[in-house]
């Protein structure tokens, strides 16, 4: 460990904290070492644990929660109500030729694209590669066998990976973690990326609001998938 | 739940080399025969029966701490020993590597040292220490080629009155340790209460490990 960390832990704490330095570290800003390692100094935090809209105080117009936002009036969008979705529904013409619903949902072994090459992670799920989890009915439909590579594609781009038979999906809904990389070094997916098939169609809505960031709809989208030969 | 913590956990403080699992969580029917897997797990989380009525559970695999155990009785030189508390242990200085006790296993769970093994990272992690045992040398930070390797019930642990790592590390409670010995601790307690069951009991190895059984498997449905 030597060769990595040349110092003691007493030091990084030191260095890491910056203590009894003029730009040290709010929670130990007037605190010296010996303090903070003998007896029971008070750090600078607050006195009681955070949680959130502990205040009541919450950035709406009527400073109150709002199940009615008048501001979405435009969007029609005052009250949460079902929407259809841009894309991935029966009634869009597109699901004649892309007749399944794309997900790209979590694995709990990464966070978002964070930890996916750890080699001791990518030992337990599958080896670090992606796969798309089929449900067994549309396989076959598509003479697809389970572990076959299969492309998946739209109009907006394709990903290749191998099948997952699972019967723990729905027949018309297929599902490729995301989070995968497709860098230089780590290739996760054999031929493109889930985030090459999703559609970056942001709610205009969600622009308005205060402290949100407006983002896409990834679960709305079509695709198709076949079996690709070796 | 199937989050492989204690795997990782296990892995971690005993400093397994990759491709090595002490310890592993397969996925099975609730209540159902254990199949007993050789690889790391080739497709985890795959429920079974058919969509809309599925089931899955998880089942967490690594030594049973056989009383009968298969491998100790095969080894030809006294290696793989049993304390009288009921762990059974591979002494690392008698090992000649033969390997019956991984073919005499029934549950998949020894390892054998081919090589020098890959370590990541590349610096000792977890007890970085030799334990011994009566003598015997049972843990070496790095174990020598030509070895046989398995789960110790971290001796290192349990010997000053603390809990393997995998039942301390699990977030939700779901291992449990003591004495089965002792009729009042928790662990024969809840054998007790909810009627648990060994590991291809049919073997007659009498493991020491028991499995309660999942009380409320969900069924989903529409
Ligand atoms: S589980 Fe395998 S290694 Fe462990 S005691 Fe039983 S036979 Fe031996
Ligand atoms: S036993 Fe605990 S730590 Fe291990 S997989 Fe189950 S929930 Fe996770």
């Amino acid at each position: 460990m030597g060769s990595y960390f040349n110092q003691t832990p007493d030091e990084y704490i030191r260095m890491i904290l910056r203590i009894g330095q003029k730009d040290a570290d709010p929670t130990v800003k007037g605190l010296t070492f010996a303090q903070l390692t003998h007896g029971a100094p008070h750090l600078n935090m607050p006195t009681i644990p955070y949680v959130p809209f502990f205040d009541k105080k919450f950035p709406t117009k009527s400073g109150k929660i709002e199940f009615y936002v008048e501001m979405l009036v435009p969007y029609h969008q005052e009250i949460c109500d079902y929407q259809e979705p841009i894309e991935a529904t029966a009634s869009n013409p597109l699901f004649k030729k892309y007749p399944l619903i794309f997900l790209s949902t979590h694995t709990r072994f990464r966070t978002h694209s964070q930890y996916t090459h750890l080699p001791w992670l990518e030992e337990i799920n599958n080896s670090g590669q992606g796969f798309l989890e089929i449900n067994p009915k549309d396989a076959h439909d598509r003479g697809i066998q389970d572990g076959d590579v299969v492309k998946i594609f739209n109009d907006r781009g394709i990903l290749k990976v191998r099948a997952r038979f699972t019967e723990g999906i729905k027949p018309g809904i297929v599902n490729c973690y995301q989070g995968g990389w497709d860098t230089v070094r780590v290739h996760q997916y054999i031929e493109g990326h889930p985030n090459n098939l999703t559609h970056q169609i942001a709610n205009p809505a969600q622009s308005i609001i205060p402290n949100f960031r407006s983002n896409a709809a990834y679960y709305d989208c079509l695709v198709q998938v076949q079996r690709e030969d070796g | 739940m199937g989050c492989w913590t204690c795997a990782v956990g296990c892995k971690a403080i005993n400093d397994e080399p990759l491709g090595y699992w002490w310890n592993r969580i397969l996925t099975t029917e609730p209540n159902g025969s254990a199949q007993v897997a050789t690889s790391a797990s080739p497709a985890i989380d795959v429920p079974h029966g058919v969509f809309p009525n599925l089931e899955l559970a998880y089942l967490p695999v690594a030594c049973q701490h056989c009383n009968n155990a298969p491998c100790q009785k095969v080894c030809p030189v006294g290696a793989t020993f049993r304390r009288e508390d009921g762990v059974i242990l591979i002494d690392y200085e008698r090992c000649i590597g033969c390997r019956y006790c991984l073919a005499a296993c029934p549950y998949g769970v020894r390892i054998f040292n081919w090589g020098p093994g890959e370590r990541v990272p590349d610096f000792i992690i977890g007890y970085g220490e030799d334990y011994r045992t009566e003598g015997r040398l049972v843990f070496e930070p790095v174990r020598p080629m030509g070895v046989m390797e398995k789960c110790t019930l971290c001796v290192e642990r349990i010997d000053v009155g603390e809990e393997p790592f995998c039942v301390a590390v699990c977030p939700v409670g779901a291992r449990v340790f003591g004495d089965l010995n002792d009729p009042q601790s928790e662990v024969s307690t809840l054998i007790n209460e909810e009627g648990a069951s060994q590991l291809l009991a049919q073997l007659g190895t009498d493991p020491n490990i028991y499995y309660l059984p999942v009380r409320h498997p969900d069924k989903v449905s529409e």
